[in-house]
């Protein structure tokens, strides 16, 4: 398989169409659940996705055949979705002070029960750049003061942006399981 | 439901996957296509305008009116009008340098200082991760992260680290304000320095798998001194198109003559290759035309084929220091002013005043060693020092800018030095303008005769990788 997706780069780095096509057919799948995560609505998520897949052909000659094609491929969607989310900071509101955890509710929840796609949803709800550093948190496991560098913010920022987003989270799978056994 | 619920639950997220809509493919398909043909535009544009840019300083220097003109009255050609001449200014680059070993200590204390207050914190919050000081420890805190078993394998040390933390964390914090309290300290600037540069590492670094993940702090840290030192391969060699104007300069004051000896203008343009050795230092060469010259008002000459008179060099003497031919056009004899003319065989009434102009065009081999003193973002700030070997390849003497013939005291080879500072400012992805203040010192260009030897010069190019 590994030859195969070599084989494919080399076709894309000539700038073969049927080479290009063959590697989004491989990895769109992964690289749109990316984008999804990262973006606030579908919409958004195509045009970082055409954008960054369209970055990621003009650089794939600097890719060096050494690690994971799949993680390189990611790391250009990731900075594109940085990128694009950092250009529209004015929507969002980074805090400044440390964020004090909002009093829980202990209640059990059956968390399993919810699907993909409304806990796609409810990230998709977050502001941009909650939903950005919980995603660089949770899922591409960097840590605070990675993020914090990432991203040109503190690491008080960054946790305080995570506990917003975790509150946030917390409330909307509660009340989405409240109308579930409504 | 509690925060923690918050990370089993997202977790099937991790692999989310979803197919695309079809028409996406083709959107991309458009862009690629689009971008193919735009991309050359940028590159191509960046050289018509560094050449319009070129020629238009070229052409308005060429036809900058001379202020050292010699006006010559149509019927005799005596009456010289000697305005006063313009000085050309060196260009000077001033630029705040930094040490490096502030730098790199900076950036220590800096690094150690968060890893520490993010130990503290993580500890008190997730019990997993210990420290960032021990790789073994960050590799267990990792596991322990991603399995959700505490404290269990931790060391004694890792214990030990753990409360040394939380007993100085808030300690770390009051220190981190009073660094937020002065943004304009070197610190601060040195701080932000060291974070882009993190930042920039880390987005190219940014881990592939669970399994490349172990340490990355250490990894950012390492990578981040090793590109102090290095370079990468791809970006060691850069070729330097250039162009420029400049100005042969008198220092110190010399006359030829009898006549001061004043700047000449003229032009220089060539190609360089540079090999980086590392992120600050550098060596290049390649292949350089330039000009060196000078002038002199209000020349007095005797024109024999002109005059009808035969008159001999030995009827005048110059200066015991020079015993050279200007020219090596018997017609021409030049008239040192310093001599008292009714003791010679002349008559006043026989000669003629002119403005002498002498350029000698060499092909120049210079060798240079380079030191960035400022690399930050796009811009790069160089000092450049060396020297060159030249040959000659032109040599005019003009009265009144028409030749009259060569200069036959020039010597064939000459050796120089070089001293000069590149402002660089990377335009696409290893394309570069760059604009070039410096200064050139020529040893003995001409024998016997005094003639500039220093030349102020002021280039501007391009500047590609590869």
């Amino acid at each position: 398989m590994k030859e195969s997706i070599d084989y494919y780069i080399r076709k894309c780095i000539e700038n073969d169409r049927g080479g290009q096509q063959r590697i989004y057919q491989l990895f769109a799948p992964v690289l749109y659940g990316l984008c999804l995560k990262y973006m606030k609505n579908e919409e958004d998520a195509k045009d970082v996705f055409q954008e960054a897949f369209v970055i990621a052909f003009q650089k794939m000659n600097q890719y060096r055949f050494e690690g994971s094609f799949e993680g390189w491929l990611k790391r250009i969607f990731i900075n594109k979705l940085i990128e694009t989310l950092n250009k529209r900071k004015r929507d969002v509101l980074f805090a400044e002070e440390i964020y004090q955890d909002d009093i829980l509710d202990e209640e059990e929840i059956d968390t399993f029960s919810i699907p993909q796609e409304k806990l796609l949803e409810c990230i998709q709800q977050l502001p941009d750049q909650y939903r950005l550093v919980f995603n660089l948190y949770y899922f591409e496991k960097m840590k605070h003061k990675e993020i914090a560098l990432a991203l040109n913010i503190s690491e008080g920022t960054s946790k305080s942006n995570l506990n917003r987003a975790k509150s946030n989270l917390q409330k909307k799978i509660v009340a989405l399981m409240a109308l579930k056994n409504e | 439901m509690r925060k923690d619920d918050i990370d089993k639950l997202f977790s099937s997220l991790e692999d989310f996957s979803k197919t695309p809509p079809d028409d996406l493919w083709q959107g991309i398909e458009e862009k690629l296509d689009n971008s193919e043909t735009k991309r050359r535009f940028p590159f191509w544009w960046s050289v018509a305008a560094t050449l319009v840019v070129g020629l238009g300083l070229l052409v308005i220097f060429n036809s900058h009116p001379d202020t050292n003109a010699v006006i010559l009255p149509a019927e005799s050609k005596k009456g010289v009008v000697n305005q006063s001449g313009t000085e050309d200014a060196a260009e000077k680059v001033s630029i705040e340098n930094k040490t490096e070993t502030e730098k790199h200590n900076l950036k220590k204390s800096f690094l150690k200082s968060n890893a520490t207050v993010a130990s503290g914190k993580q500890e008190q919050s997730t019990s997993t991760k210990a420290t960032f000081l021990n790789s073994d420890q960050l590799k267990n805190s990792n596991q322990n992260k991603k399995t959700a078993t505490v404290i269990t394998n931790k060391t004694t040390t890792a214990l030990a680290n753990k409360n040394e933390n939380l007993t100085s964390a808030q300690e770390i914090k009051s220190t981190q304000k009073i660094f937020r309290n002065q943004p304009n300290s070197i610190v601060e600037q040195n701080k932000i320095i060291v974070e882009k540069s993190v930042v920039e590492d880390k987005i190219k670094e940014m881990p592939n798998s669970i399994e490349e993940k172990e340490n990355p702090l250490a990894a950012i840290e390492k990578e981040l001194q090793k590109k102090e030192k290095t370079v990468s391969e791809k970006d060691r060699w850069s070729l330097q198109l250039f162009a420029g104007i400049n100005n042969s300069q008198n220092i110190n004051n010399q006359k030829s003559l009898g006549n001061t000896i004043e700047s000449q203008k003229g032009y220089n343009y060539g190609v360089k290759t540079n090999y980086k050795l590392n992120r600050r230092w550098a060596v290049s060469t390649g292949l350089k035309i330039s000009e060196l010259g000078q002038k002199m008002v209000n020349v007095s000459y005797v024109n024999s084929a002109k005059s009808l008179i035969n008159v001999s060099k030995s009827s005048f003497s110059a200066s015991p220091k020079e015993k050279g031919s200007i020219t090596n056009n018997a017609n021409y004899l030049f008239i040192p002013k310093n001599q008292n003319y009714s003791q010679n065989a002349v008559s006043n009434s026989f000669y003629e005043t002119a403005d002498l102009s002498q350029k000698v065009q060499y092909a120049e081999m210079p060798m240079e060693v380079s030191y960035a003193v400022l690399n930050k973002g796009k811009a790069r700030v160089n000092l450049n020092t060396g020297g060159f070997v030249g040959k000659v390849i032109s040599n005019k003497v003009l009265l009144n800018n028409s030749k009259i013939g060569e200069n036959s005291d020039v010597n064939d080879m000459v050796f120089g030095t070089v001293l000069s500072s590149t402002l660089q400012y990377e335009l696409y992805k290893k394309t570069s303008i760059f604009v070039e203040p410096g200064m050139n010192y020529y040893s003995q260009p001409v024998q016997n005769q005094n003639f500039n030897q220093f030349q102020v010069v002021f280039n501007f190019g391009l500047n590609v990788s590869f």
